[in-house]
């Protein structure tokens, strides 16, 4: 059995998801991220208005 | 070498296993406000409702954390939506049909309102000297 070649593709893999999380967290991605949140959350609290919403409101605006 | 090969896929298995994060904790009910006037649900976050033209009506107890959130946040607030906001902005007294003091918030600031709020709960710091340094700059 070789082993050299299964630690070998192990290492690859991890190395895949190694890439893919540092991608997704670079400071841009980490800025964007906080941005859209940011975004989603002010159309949220704009539509509970908009909606006259009293229910969502309050959770939204609780402590 | 079989041990070894073992050993170490046990490891990785391990290494992938250890970092557990819990779900968000969301809030799903209104906090009790001890100065809402007693002919209102005491359970409102601040807020008692709307008027026919769309302000919302703030209890003195949400118009105080709405101020505090303003002087907490105001540069940073300054910084990310361009608005400069002082205490009471947008907040006007009215006297209910109860014979009540309550304050209208427009529509503007009840939404500057719910993102201060929203920074609160998320645990962001308050303006600090680096801010005040960046706002003395600009």
């Amino acid at each position: 059995m070789d082993f050299t070649a299964i630690f070998k593709a192990i290492g690859e893999v991890f190395g895949l998801i190694n890439n893919w999380m540092g991608h997704k967290n670079t400071p841009e991605m980490k800025t964007a991220q906080q941005q859209q949140k940011e975004v989603d959350r002010q159309n949220e609290i704009e539509k509970a208005i908009k909606e006259k919403d009293i229910e969502k409101l309050r959770r939204l605006l609780s402590q | 070498m079989k041990s070894f090969a073992v050993c170490y896929l046990s490891s990785l298995i391990l290494i992938g296993c250890t970092t557990i994060t819990p779900d968000k904790v969301k809030d799903n009910t209104a906090s009790f406000d001890s100065t809402t006037p007693q002919q209102y649900d005491l359970h409102n976050s601040g807020v008692i409702g709307f008027s026919p033209e769309g302000k919302g009506i703030l209890t003195s107890n949400g118009v105080e954390r709405y101020n505090n959130l303003i002087k907490d946040y105001k540069l940073q607030f300054r910084a990310a939506k361009g608005v400069e906001l002082k205490e009471n902005d947008g907040i006007t007294e009215f006297i209910d049909k109860h014979g009540n003091l309550l304050f209208y918030i427009d529509h503007q600031h009840l939404v500057y309102f719910g993102v201060l709020n929203s920074w609160r709960r998320d645990g962001k710091d308050v303006d600090g000297l680096w801010d005040k340094a960046k706002a003395w700059v600009k």
